[in-house]
């Protein structure tokens, strides 16, 4: 008779429990648990099997000619694919935490309470955030106040319950002219019972920082400097006068246009830096795209697709999974450094460039529309591209897998890419 | 060596392997290495089992 294991019931049960917390309760980011620790299923399951099988080892019971059979391999291979798709779209690495203060397992029903403040302030005063949950919107006006208006939504099963909550968790401004520090205190602990949506007008002169926050931000028309850290959802800033700097997971999308200062990105799937953004820039889930940069720029992606076009100044472009389409469109050009460990990259240049090309991919194919100026190598799955059109900047482009396309730009081009930017 | 050695050590095989497999997950999920450079250590692991219950058999 063949010995049953302990595992696959677990494993049953395990699942079971996993789908009816997520059935019970949708808003809980069980898939983002899910997406970052799936491998410790794994290790428990052969962990479980081992000890299994050792004790039955001990006990001098029978054992099985495989600890793990034909159709569990299977079942791994399934939940190898499932685990890593997820986590590739989820993308999130175990050093970012998944805070459970978004963690919404409570029912009732929701209550608004509208907000309200105002604090009068230098003409260039530091904004700080703190302890806010919900969307921010912050524009700067021709003002000498930070005035903020909106909205609180609050989680509740009764109005009683919901005023209560209301009255201990008042919207502060507290702080001096120079430093204005906007925050809401939520009683709720893991839960998420108390919620923002505030428009905050600002002195145009003002510098923006918020922190370890829940939603969506959108900024505008500031001169002085950006600084988000933490996680939340969509990023929108636009004429940004000073520096920006964005750190922590975003699960949204990212859009910035016109920020004049360097500009830095650090999150846990990309990371980038820009001197100056006159254009702007789209980083969504699977890809990026951008236009009109001015460098020196440098971005590293671990799995999405890149389109830059109309950048000056050096750019250096790393990928790990993904396609890469530069088009620099203004003379001369500057340094450009692509790699790609697995993907193709296209790279479009004026007609009348010129450049030293060094170009290389390990296993696909090159193709070249700059004729004999520059020299053709191909040995197996290998190809190499080298030489230069007149006397200009270096230009390095590199995949381990993929193909290569180094292309003279039509005109129509630009449109296109702006095109596609829009949509 | 106990006779019954080479059985346990083909019977445990597959459970070490997906522990191998998990941990290497782990690692890349962890921000170490990714999985695509450190899959060969799964044969590694295999190789290992394999000299050990050649041993095992010798020794019965």
């Amino acid at each position: 008779m063949r010995r049953s294991s302990l595992v696959t019931p677990l494993l049953l049960i395990g699942v079971g429990v996993l789908l009816l917390a997520r059935t019970l309760h949708p808003e809980l980011p069980l898939m983002d648990y899910v997406a970052r620790y799936w491998p410790l299923a794994l290790i428990g399951w052969g962990a479980l099997r081992a000890a299994e099988i050792l004790y039955w080892a001990a006990a001098s019971k029978p054992l099985p000619a495989r600890g793990i059979s034909g159709g569990d391999w299977l079942v791994i291979a399934l939940v190898c694919l499932f685990g890593a798709g997820l986590h590739a779209a989820h993308g999130v690495t175990w050093s970012e935490r998944i805070p459970f203060g978004n963690i919404e397992i409570f029912g009732g029903q929701t209550f608004d309470y509208p907000i309200e403040g105002e604090k009068p302030s230098s003409p260039t005063p530091r904004v700080v955030l703190e302890n806010f949950r919900g969307d921010v919107q912050i524009t700067g006006a021709d003002a000498a106040t930070v005035k903020v208006t909106g909205h609180k939504t609050i989680r509740s099963f009764d109005q009683r319950g919901a005023d209560h909550l209301d009255q201990v968790t008042p919207l502060e401004i507290a702080g001096d002219s120079n430093r204005v520090v906007i925050s809401m205190r939520s009683p709720g602990g893991p839960l998420r019972l108390v919620t923002g949506t505030v428009e905050i007008a600002v002195p145009r002169g003002a510098s923006i920082e918020a922190e370890g926050r829940n939603g969506n931000v959108r900024i505008s028309n500031v001169q002085g400097a950006v600084n988000l850290s933490g996680r939340g959802e969509d990023i929108d800033l636009q004429d940004i006068g000073g520096p920006v700097s964005i750190s922590g997971a975003r699960y949204g999308s990212v859009q910035l246009r016109n920020v004049s200062k360097p500009l830095h990105f650090d999150g846990p799937q990309a990371q980038f830096s820009i001197e100056k953004l006159p254009g702007e820039l789209r980083l969504a889930p699977g890809d990026m795209s951008g236009s009109n940069w001015s460098g020196p720029s440098h971005v590293s992606m671990r799995s999405r697709d890149v389109q830059i076009s109309d950048f000056t100044g050096s750019l250096a472009v790393t990928v790990e999974r993904g396609d890469i389409e530069l088009r620099p469109m203004r003379l001369p050009l500057a340094h450009i450094e692509a790699h790609a460990r697995a993907g193709d990259i296209r790279l479009t240049l004026p007609p009348a460039a010129q450049f030293t090309l060094d170009a290389s991919t390990n296993n696909g194919e090159i193709t070249n529309d700059f004729g004999g100026a520059l020299k053709l190598d191909s040995s197996g799955r290998r190809a190499t591209l080298r030489g230069a059109a007149g006397s200009g900047p270096a230009i390095e482009i590199q995949t381990e897998r993929g193909q290569i396309v180094v292309g003279k730009a039509v005109p129509g081009d630009a449109t296109q890419v702006l095109k596609k930017l829009d949509q | 060596m106990n006779p019954n050695t080479g059985s346990v050590l083909s019977a445990i095989r597959g459970p070490v392997l997906l522990i191998t497999l998990g941990v290497l997950f782990a690692i890349d999920y962890a921000g170490g290495v990714s999985v695509g450079r450190t899959w060969p250590a799964l044969l590694i692991v295999v190789g290992l089992f394999k000299l050990a219950e050649h041993a095992a058999v010798k020794n019965s």
